[in-house]
């Protein structure tokens, strides 16, 4: 009798599931402009990825993405939540094309610019994610977000996970550059990470990243936006260095209210490595559900 | 004379020899110059909240809209669902799965850097579930319509799925506090991580809210405990911990 019941409560929920039709999978794509060329994906709830990223016909990244928005509610009112966009929560974009990717170009101080953008809506949250590339080699990642769970004071801390080959996987070497900070060899306020670690920013140093492969001295910039708040104790981590593992390129599964893992305190000198980026955008619930706040590293090619 | 001879070719050799023997010692680190400081970044202004969502860049010029082009992928839509339907077939994603559970999502597992893929082989992908009856994510790892492997994850929440948010607005909008309350709202829903000591801790609960039309602010809000099926609470926005049930 008792196993009849299970049987008929599986065919049930089977019926249930198999009646739900869904997309969530993956959508990718391809982009030529100016001197930039990518593919695109959204899939593994990381957001839009964008990848074999070349710009003047060298290859900068491998993969860039955003694997979790963390969000901490002051006194816990609501949340914590770790907010993962895919393809199955994507609304329309009404004042961009109408579709469910953002894709235009526009001309902005004297630039060529192209915006790619993806909008979700998880609860109440409305992000836009997005990539602003300039024809003179910068890109912008950011990430709108408006909407209030509850009515508290709260945070997002968007995770990008950037993944950089330049001039092929290996040889890597990452750098932080703080003003005033002592030369190591590297030059005036120049360190370099030489094994896995986590490091925060000190605005009024303004510091900065720098990626470069050691074999013909290419690099990218990594400059915190200007909107890119302080670490806290929820979030206590401004740029994660971690070697290149394809097991660790994978869905969130650090839960809300842990950092970034996967530190074992592997050398990154001369590696293939990654780069995790943390934003810490503020909300103040006085100032209501409708007022959008944005985030997000800029990221400089550098010949 | 040939000790002189010999001793001029020692020399010869130690001296073509050393510095090539210092170039090979020299660290790995060759590129030792770095840039004396960043660029500077062009900072873009953008709209303000009256002219729509997404914000746009401040006095841009020239706009164009571009043609999104998208790439045909080896999962394709049918194919997820067979996919999907193939690991519901599977004893041991069953047995993981138990009799309540929702189905989350399938995506392409991509082959490691450097590896490529054969043209025309079946893809590999990992079909996400969330077992209720075993509060745990459960994952089938498929080559094609064929289950390699089924793990499962306790204490791991994947993201909400949309049948998921379906069944917990369905859930919030019976609940006795709110059903006379919501004709003309909208529901939404968000996975919430319940702290400890709270109810619902450990279980997979989605906070829903309801909200009329292009309002700011939601009007009323649920906490939905989908592991057990109920309703942990449920009342006016700002009345969280007050409308807390036993």
């Amino acid at each position: 009798m008792t196993k009849i019941c299970f049987s008929t409560l599986r065919l049930v929920a089977l019926v249930f599931v198999l009646g739900c039709t869904s997309s969530s999978f993956g959508h990718s794509g391809h982009v030529n402009w100016g001197p930039w060329s990518f593919d695109w994906e959204v899939k593994d709830d990381a957001g839009l990825a964008i990848r074999s990223v070349n710009y003047k016909n060298e290859e900068l990244m491998y993969k860039t993405s955003m694997p979790v928005i963390r969000v901490k509610y002051d006194g816990n009112a609501c949340g914590p939540y770790a907010d993962r966009i895919s393809w199955d929560s994507l609304v329309n974009i009404s004042n961009c094309g109408g579709g469910k990717i953002c894709q235009q170009t526009y001309t902005s101080g004297g630039h060529n610019w192209l915006e790619f953008g993806i909008l979700a809506e998880i609860g109440e949250y409305r992000i836009y994610q997005v990539y602003y590339l300039s024809d003179d080699g910068w890109i912008n990642a950011a990430l709108w977000s408006k909407g209030l769970q509850c009515e508290v004071n709260h945070a997002h801390h968007p995770n990008w996970r950037m993944d950089f080959d330049i001039n092929g996987a290996a040889n890597d070497q990452l750098f932080v550059h703080s003003d005033g900070g002592p030369n190591e060899g590297w030059g005036p306020g120049w360190h370099k990470y030489t094994n896995e670690q986590q490091d925060i920013k000190n605005p009024p140093k303004n510091t900065n990243w720098f990626v470069r492969d050691n074999s013909n001295g290419h690099g990218a910039w990594i400059i915190p936006g200007s909107n890119d708040g302080t670490f806290d104790a929820f979030a206590p981590t401004d740029i994660a260095a971690r070697r290149y593992h394809g097991s660790e390129d994978e869905p969130w599964k650090f839960g809300a209210s842990s950092d970034v893992g996967y530190n074992d305190g592997e050398s990154v000198q001369e590696q293939d490595d990654i780069l995790w980026y943390i934003a810490h955008l503020n909300h103040m619930a006085s100032q209501g559900a409708g007022v959008w706040h944005q985030a997000g590293p800029w990221i400089g090619v550098s010949r | 004379m040939k000790e002189r001879k010999t001793a001029t070719l020692l020399t010869i050799t130690i001296a073509v020899l050393l510095p090539l023997l210092g170039l090979a010692c020299k660290p790995k680190s060759q590129q030792v110059t770095l840039p004396e400081k960043p660029p500077q970044v062009v900072r873009q202004e953008f709209t303000e909240k009256q002219e729509g969502f997404p914000p746009k860049v401040k006095g841009r010029t020239n706009v164009s809209a571009v043609a999104v082009q998208e790439l045909s992928t080896s999962l394709t839509d049918s194919l997820a669902v067979q996919t999907r339907d193939a690991a519901l077939q599977d004893t041991r994603v069953r047995d993981l799965l138990g009799a309540r559970f929702a189905y989350i999502t399938v995506d392409e597992i991509e082959p490691e850097k450097g590896q490529t893929v054969n043209a025309g082989a079946a893809p590999i992908t990992r079909v996400t579930f969330f077992s209720y009856a075993n509060n745990a994510a459960v994952y089938a790892r498929m080559n094609g319509l064929k289950v390699e492997s089924v793990t499962k994850a306790e204490g791991f929440q994947p993201p909400e799925g949309r049948e998921e948010i379906n069944t917990a607005i369905a859930l919030a909008s019976r609940d006795d506090n709110l059903r006379s309350k919501l004709q003309g709202l909208t529901g939404h829903a968000i996975l919430s991580y319940t702290p400890e000591g709270q109810a619902g801790y450990g279980h997979r609960v989605l906070r829903v809210t309801f909200r009329q039309g292009d309002e700011d602010v939601p009007r009323y809000f649920s906490m939905v405990d989908l592991t057990d099926q109920k309703v942990l609470s449920a009342g006016a926005l700002g009345h969280e911990n007050k409308e807390q049930k036993p």
